[in-house]
């Protein structure tokens, strides 16, 4: 049984298709890619499953579920969870309140119990603090806890980025382009960092990456898009053979060189 | 560094300075004050009428001032000396009450003027019975400011009153069978006018064709006033401030109605004048003194006040100054400046010559007194008639 | 102190710097070591010194009374004769007052404004004693009463308070701290007269500014209407009181047994006031609540017009004439245990991680959403609870005055608690505290200037923008050395302040 699967899901933007018949199936612990050039609808796809857009036409089901139209902290609490294109953490919250908020979906407690301190409150608290200082201490971040996330710099904020994601107990992870803006150097621990959550963690990963290298080199499987239609799937050795592919490429090099 | 020195040298001298300067003591005149009478006034200085907080301070220090010169206030034979402490309530009622509170107990005054509008004298009147201090609000026609308040008096008539002295001027001048009120429904004082003279019109056989309202800050009235005059009104009632009449005024000749405007106290502020000019001419209010009324107390305190400030002194500062006159006659009534004993004098002052006019005080410490009507004759107020309420004033006076 | 050479303030204080700093430094140090309760100890005792002997030594002092607020009335009161209306009369005449010479009546008023202002500076008879007297004898009075006693049983109480406050568990600490602090407010106000009403106000003027500044500092929405639920609380807890235990002219005789007022009927005359508020911020945050940005600020402040004139055209409750006769049972214990539980109970949601994302919504609103943070709830929750103490605020507010008029809860109003507000600084509890302790204290203190006072106010205002435009504490609160908690990287953080 997949754990994501997407059915001919379509978005318009207006009059534009973002994005036309898009399906795809992930299964659980995959660590599959999103490529494609730029505009070609990546990014759409990561906000339709995620909720932030409603798909215009087509049904995402994940977990058993149909989620087209439920509220994105919903799915969140689903078990999809996401880092952004350009970071978006909660800047002027410490790195360790950014990780507590993100396991906002699992709070049990009501307003009641806060204003009473009930032991409730008290315990659920704790115990998000605790799961919030074990995901830091578990990828190097513990140091940084009482800092605003702004006063890091900028490849840790993409791993609080990361560890943010991971906060919510996500069944799924979108990394949407992790390695923007990385050097060389940096982009090989992200690898390292992409592997052991997936090894450690056990969370099915799902990213958009412009860095050939990365994608190539660990993800299993590759969805390829070109103006919001799929043009290739497959193995990372297939897609560097693809025709189609390499043609996507270079039309947007011409674009960019014109 | 020498100026850096020089500078230091400077400031040091001017503590020293201050700490041994003495500066000429003003003349004291050869009244031998033996001690001094501290009355409090409450007034809005800032917020939405400095204008009339302005008349107030006027007023009272002109009342201080007179009566300093006359050796302030004789008690058993000395002189006390009147001091006034202005607090300015901010056209705020938690200022207010704050400010009356600091001259009951910091100050110890004798007995507060004031507050002037009701919306800061009602509970500022509470803390004054509260805490056993005369006061005596000039302006306020509140009647919750003295209802059930031994402590708390007024100069002011209040608003059911003034209502059907206009309805009757109304009736008795143009013979009006129709009537249309415009008011102000947002302001406890047009409102409550405007109900007390729909009253008093049905009550003397006349028909109120027409009861429009507006909120405070509207300028443009048209609407309202095409319905009122749609119902072809004799005249048309409106108790609103200086700065709202002329625009109503003007929007109702522009519409056609060449009937009567009538108004109210609240029309009697030199400013009307100017911001109404020809098209407020011949039109009547009722009020509580002419400036041109022939009583010498009157006369005697246009003529001063002109001369001190270079204004005709509005209504406020006539009700605030025949506050301190009250006030003034109750302690040399009461022969004392204990609160208990000036709260007797004031209850217990059969009939006072003032310059709104002879009054005294019913038991709910609001006063009995007679009503004006004037006219805007040639661009200034001018005493047409007067109203006075049945059996006053007194037959032997 | 010292800083940039060449500049005449410097110049002036280096020299003075030079001695001073040290010393400063060498306080600072202790003072920082010193844990609150050993300050509040300080302070209980001070106070029973002033009310013991307060009176004879500022008699002593040459003072008619105890210098009022600590003195700060006290030295604005020779400058309670400035008169400034003559400077720009001249120019602007009104019919009945033309000036013959504008310019000139003007200079002449500046001239004798400028005398007023100087001689103010000075003595000049025992009833005006001149600013500089009598800021010396306050500053004597309070150096003597306040600050030298305070300092003594401080530092003499230090390891007996410290040794207390590793021994007990911290609920029981902050239980002592709450009480200690309710002797001292109560024995310091309870004087029947301005103390007890400027600090009633404080606290009332405390709960609107925090509450608010849950919406406006810690969501960044912008609300400005917060009068409105104010006047909601007040008036359904006014009428509720009046109707049920007081013998009243608009209600009649009480319908239920008038002993029972106080503590229960008040306390839940409140909340019912607070839950009245919010059922009203129910109705506001519906629509609003659908688009982001400046929309809150225009519905609020409609509403804000809206409950003005609903209450105005309510006949039954007074209509614009007010509502007399609330009766007067906001003390100071009430608003002190009031405001107490406001701020905690505010301090506990903002400090919680489901009120932290309050923040994550004000930090990115779509980011917070995907993250799983209910934005919609959390923001409708967060403007609820804001209203509710407003609601809470507005029923003491009544209860203090015995009057209400819509008048009361105008837009003016609105206007006050936002300047407390950015003020304190944006989500910043105790900036919002203490701006409002400042401005209470402010308009109290400045009242001898009257007019001018508006004038002061506003400049303070632009001042501290200028300087610190993210107001006293913006998004940050002062840390305090509690004593209970080991300290942390900071070690400078002093008792009292905290600095750049």
């Amino acid at each position: 049984m997949p754990l994501l699967k997407t059915e001919n899901v379509t978005h318009f933007f207006g009059g534009l298709k973002a994005v036309s018949d898009f399906n795809l199936r992930i299964e659980p612990g995959e660590l599959v890619g999103l490529i494609g050039p730029n505009g070609a609808g990546k990014t759409t796809v990561f906000n339709l499953v995620t909720g932030a857009y409603r798909a215009t036409e087509g049904r995402i089901i994940f977990d058993d579920q149909d989620i087209v139209g439920l509220p994105p902290h919903q799915i969140n609490k689903m078990g999809i969870s996401r880092t952004f294109q350009t970071i978006r953490l909660w800047n002027e919250m410490t790195v360790l309140d950014n990780i507590k908020v993100a396991q906002h979906g699992h709070i049990q407690y009501d307003l009641k119990d806060i204003f009473l301190q009930l032991p409730r409150y008290r315990n659920q608290e704790q115990a998000i603090e605790a799961q919030a200082m074990k995901m830091l201490k578990l990828f190097n971040l513990a140091d940084h806890a009482q800092q605003p996330a702004r006063n890091l710099p900028y490849g840790q904020q993409r791993r609080v980025e990361i560890v943010r994601a991971l906060a919510a107990n996500p069944k799924l992870l979108l990394l949407d382009e992790p390695a923007a803006g990385m050097n060389p150097q940096e982009i090989e621990e992200l690898m390292v960092f992409i592997q052991r959550i997936r090894s450690e963690l056990g969370v099915t990963i799902w990213l958009i990456e412009h860095q050939m290298r990365l994608v190539m080199n660990i993800c299993e499987r590759i969805t390829v898009l070109d103006f919001g239609e799929t043009i290739a799937e497959g193995g990372p050795d297939d897609i560097q053979r693809n025709t189609k592919v390499i043609e996507a490429y270079l039309g947007v090099e011409d674009e960019e060189i014109s | 560094m020498t100026r850096q020195r020089s500078v230091l040298m400077f400031c040091l001298l001017l503590v020293l300075l201050a700490s041994v300067s003495v500066w000429p003591l003003a003349a004291q005149g050869d009244c031998n004050f033996v001690g001094e009478a501290v009355i409090g006034v409450i007034a809005p200085l800032t917020g939405d009428i400095p204008r009339v907080g302005q008349s107030t301070v006027e007023a009272a220090e002109m009342a201080t001032d007179e009566r300093n010169a006359a050796c302030g206030l004789q008690i058993n034979g000395e002189n006390y000396e009147v001091i006034i402490v202005v607090e300015d309530n901010e056209s705020k009622a938690e200022s207010s009450v704050a400010a009356a509170t600091k001259l009951i107990v910091d100050d110890e005054v004798i007995a507060i003027i004031g507050p002037q509008s009701s919306k800061q004298a009602v509970p500022t009147g509470q803390v004054a019975n509260d805490r056993e201090t005369p006061m005596i609000s000039p302006w306020s026609t509140n009647p919750d400011t003295t209802f059930d308040r031994p402590w708390v008096f007024r100069a002011a008539f209040l608003d059911p009153f003034q209502g059907p002295v206009v309805a009757g001027f109304a009736a008795s001048e143009f013979g009006a069978t129709n009537v249309a009120v415009l008011y102000d429904i947002a302001s406890d004082y047009p409102k409550g006018l405007a109900e007390n003279f729909r009253d008093a019109a049905e009550e003397l056989g006349m028909e109120v064709v027409a009861f429009e309202s507006f909120t405070t800050g509207d300028t443009d009235f048209s609407s309202q006033l095409t319905n009122i005059i749609a119902q072809s009104p004799d005249v048309i009632f409106t108790p609103q401030y200086y700065n709202e009449v002329p625009l109503i005024v003007q929007q109702a000749r522009a519409l056609g109605f060449e009937g009567p405007i009538l108004g109210s106290d609240s029309w009697g502020t030199p400013d009307l004048l100017a911001l109404c000019g020809d098209a407020c001419e011949g039109l009547f209010f009722s009020t509580h003194y002419a400036p041109d009324i022939a009583t010498d107390v009157a006369q005697t305190f246009i003529n001063a006040y002109e001369e001190l400030y270079g204004a005709k002194p509005d209504d406020v500062a006539a009700l605030t100054y025949d506050s301190f006159q009250l006030l003034f006659r109750a302690v040399e009534d009461a022969q004392s400046l204990e609160r208990a004993a000036i709260r007797d004098g004031l209850a217990n002052i059969d009939l006072y010559e003032g310059v709104t006019g002879a009054m005294s005080f019913d038991e709910q410490g609001d006063p009995t007194k007679c009503a004006v009507i004037i006219q805007i004759h040639e661009g200034a107020f001018t005493y047409y008639d007067s109203a006075c309420p049945a059996g006053f004033p007194p037959e032997d006076m | 102190m010292a800083g940039r050479s060449g500049n005449l303030f410097s110049s002036i204080f280096r020299p003075v710097g030079r001695i001073v700093s040290p010393v400063w430094t060498a306080l600072r140090r202790q003072l920082a070591q010193t844990p609150v309760l050993a300050f509040q100890l300080g302070v209980l005792v001070a106070v029973l010194l002033e009310q013991w002997q307060g009176e004879a030594f500022a008699d002593l002092l040459g003072f008619r009374r105890i210098p009022r607020f600590f003195g700060i009335v006290d030295i604005f009161e020779p400058f309670s004769d400035l008169d400034f209306s003559g400077i720009l009369a001249p120019f602007f005449p009104s019919p009945n007052n033309i000036s013959a010479s504008p310019l000139q009546d003007s200079v002449q008023a500046l001239g004798e404004l400028a005398t007023t202002f100087v001689k103010a500076f000075f003595y000049q008879g025992p009833r005006a004693p001149g600013f500089f007297d009598v800021t010396f004898r306050v500053l004597i009075y309070d150096i003597v009463v306040f600050v030298v006693p305070i300092l003594i049983i401080a530092f003499l109480l230090r390891p007996l308070v410290s040794e207390l406050l590793r021994r007990f568990p911290k609920w029981s600490l902050i239980l002592v701290h709450l009480i200690i602090l309710a002797a001292i407010v109560l024995l310091w106000g309870d004087d029947g007269g301005t103390r007890e009403l400027v600090l009633i106000f404080m606290g009332i003027n405390i709960i609107l500014t925090v509450s608010l500044n849950l919406v406006n500092g810690y969501m960044g929405e912008f609300s400005v209407g917060h009068a409105a639920f104010m006047a909601v609380g007040a008036y359904v807890s006014s009428v509720m009181t009046m109707w049920a235990f007081v013998d009243d002219r608009v209600f009649g005789a009480p319908a239920l047994d008038p002993s029972w007022g106080l503590p229960v009927g008040f306390a839940i005359a409140l909340f019912a006031g607070g839950i009245a508020a919010a059922i009203a911020a129910l109705l506001v945050a519906f629509p609003s609540f659908r688009t982001r940005g400046d929309y809150l600020a225009i519905v609020t402040l409609a509403v804000n017009f809206i409950v003005q004139s609903a209450i105005n055209n309510m006949e039954g409750i007074g209509g614009a004439r007010g509502l007399n006769g609330v009766p007067l049972w906001s003390d100071l214990s009430w608003v002190l245990l009031t405001t107490i539980l406001s701020v905690f109970i505010i301090h506990s949601l903002v400090n919680s991680t489901f009120g932290k994302g309050i923040i994550a919504i004000r930090e990115d609103e779509i980011a917070s959403e995907l993250m799983g943070v209910n934005t919609k709830r959390i923001k409708l929750v967060t403007f609820l609870v804001s209203s509710f103490f407003a609601g809470v605020a507005g029923g003491l507010f009544a209860h203090v005055l015995a009057y209400i008029n819509p008048g009361n809860f105008g837009i003016l109003k609105s206007t006050e608690v936002l300047v407390m507000v950015y003020l304190g600084g944006m989500g910043s509890i105790s900036g919002s505290i203490i701006a409002a302790i400042i401005f209470t204290l402010l308009l109290e203190a400045l009242r001898p200037l009257a007019i001018l006072k508006w004038v002061v106010i506003p400049l303070i205002l632009i001042v501290l923008m200028l300087f610190r435009p993210q107001g006293l504490f913006g998004f940050r609160e002062i840390e305090l050395n509690w004593g209970w908690q080991k300290a942390k990287e900071k070690p400078e953080v002093s008792g009292a302040t905290a600095e750049d």
